[in-house]
């Protein structure tokens, strides 16, 4: 008979460390702690179960992020007729005329972001995106983070959900402009507040 | 015909639609020949883009 393999103390601290950004991330892509607490839960189990498939060819975080985003999709799938029907009608108002007047003319001047790189390279901007995303309303930053996080293609996302596409375009355009107007408070309009609504 | 002339509104759309499916040729050309005449509108293109960017770099990010 063999033994199962037992995971050292050291690895199981290490993984026990992640947990935390973990919970974060699954938090950000479900919107619901129980279910996040269950896929971290399921991922921490399949580490803890397999020390010997994390061979140590990337970092731990990379595995454990790699595996906690199987879960996650695991997650939506199980829940996807909750998910499906708690859709649209988070923000009521018509985002055209939010960003345009009558006369079809821009309603503010659109700020110049200067160059991306000065920007990108920055952990504090970063922070700033990983904020501004956790502000997103519920569905819309599930559906954010279903597209640019865990990389879901369009089509696989309304399958998933029972959606169409145009309501989920409807709901990433919403979302992105929301995205646009937090990055511009919290970060390129020099504000230090973590940006508006 | 083919419709080169756009509004603010469409190039709007055109933009935010290019982040979750492939641009056709007559919208790429349309917002191409928009953008010469109209700031804003540029400018909203560079936005979208850079926070393309800028999600790929998170998405990294969350990782490391």
């Amino acid at each position: 008979m063999t033994a199962p393999p037992i995971a050292s103390a050291d690895y199981c601290r290490q993984i026990e460390a992640l947990r935390p950004p973990l919970l974060k991330y699954a938090r950000l892509q479900l919107r619901n702690p129980a279910w996040a607490e269950d896929a971290v839960s399921e991922t921490l189990l399949a580490a803890l179960e397999k020390p010997h498939a994390f061979a140590g060819a990337s970092q731990l975080k990379t595995w454990l992020v790699g595996i906690l985003k199987h879960k996650l999709v695991d997650q939506i799938r199980k829940n996807s007729r909750e998910l499906s029907t708690t859709c649209s009608n988070e923000d009521g108002e018509d985002l055209d005329d939010l960003l345009f007047a009558s006369d079809g003319h821009w309603r503010e001047t659109q700020h110049d972001w200067g160059n991306p790189e000065d920007s990108l390279r920055q952990v504090d901007f970063m922070k700033v995106l990983e904020a501004c995303v956790e502000k997103l309303p519920g569905q819309q930053g599930r559906l954010f983070m279903m597209r640019e996080w865990l990389e879901l293609e369009s089509d696989e996302i309304c399958k998933e959900l029972a959606i169409t596409p145009t309501n989920l375009w409807v709901m990433l355009h919403r979302a992105r402009l929301r995205l646009r107007d937090c990055l511009q408070a919290g970060w390129f309009g020099g504000a230090t507040a973590g940006g508006a609504t | 015909m083919i419709k080169l002339k756009i509004t603010c509104r469409e190039a709007t759309q055109i933009t935010l639609k290019a982040e979750d499916r492939s641009m056709p040729l007559t919208e790429r050309l349309s917002l191409r020949l928009h953008h010469r005449i109209c700031t804003n509108c540029r400018r909203f293109y560079r936005q979208v883009e850079l926070m393309r960017q800028a999600s790929a770099r998170w998405r990294q990010y969350t990782e490391d």
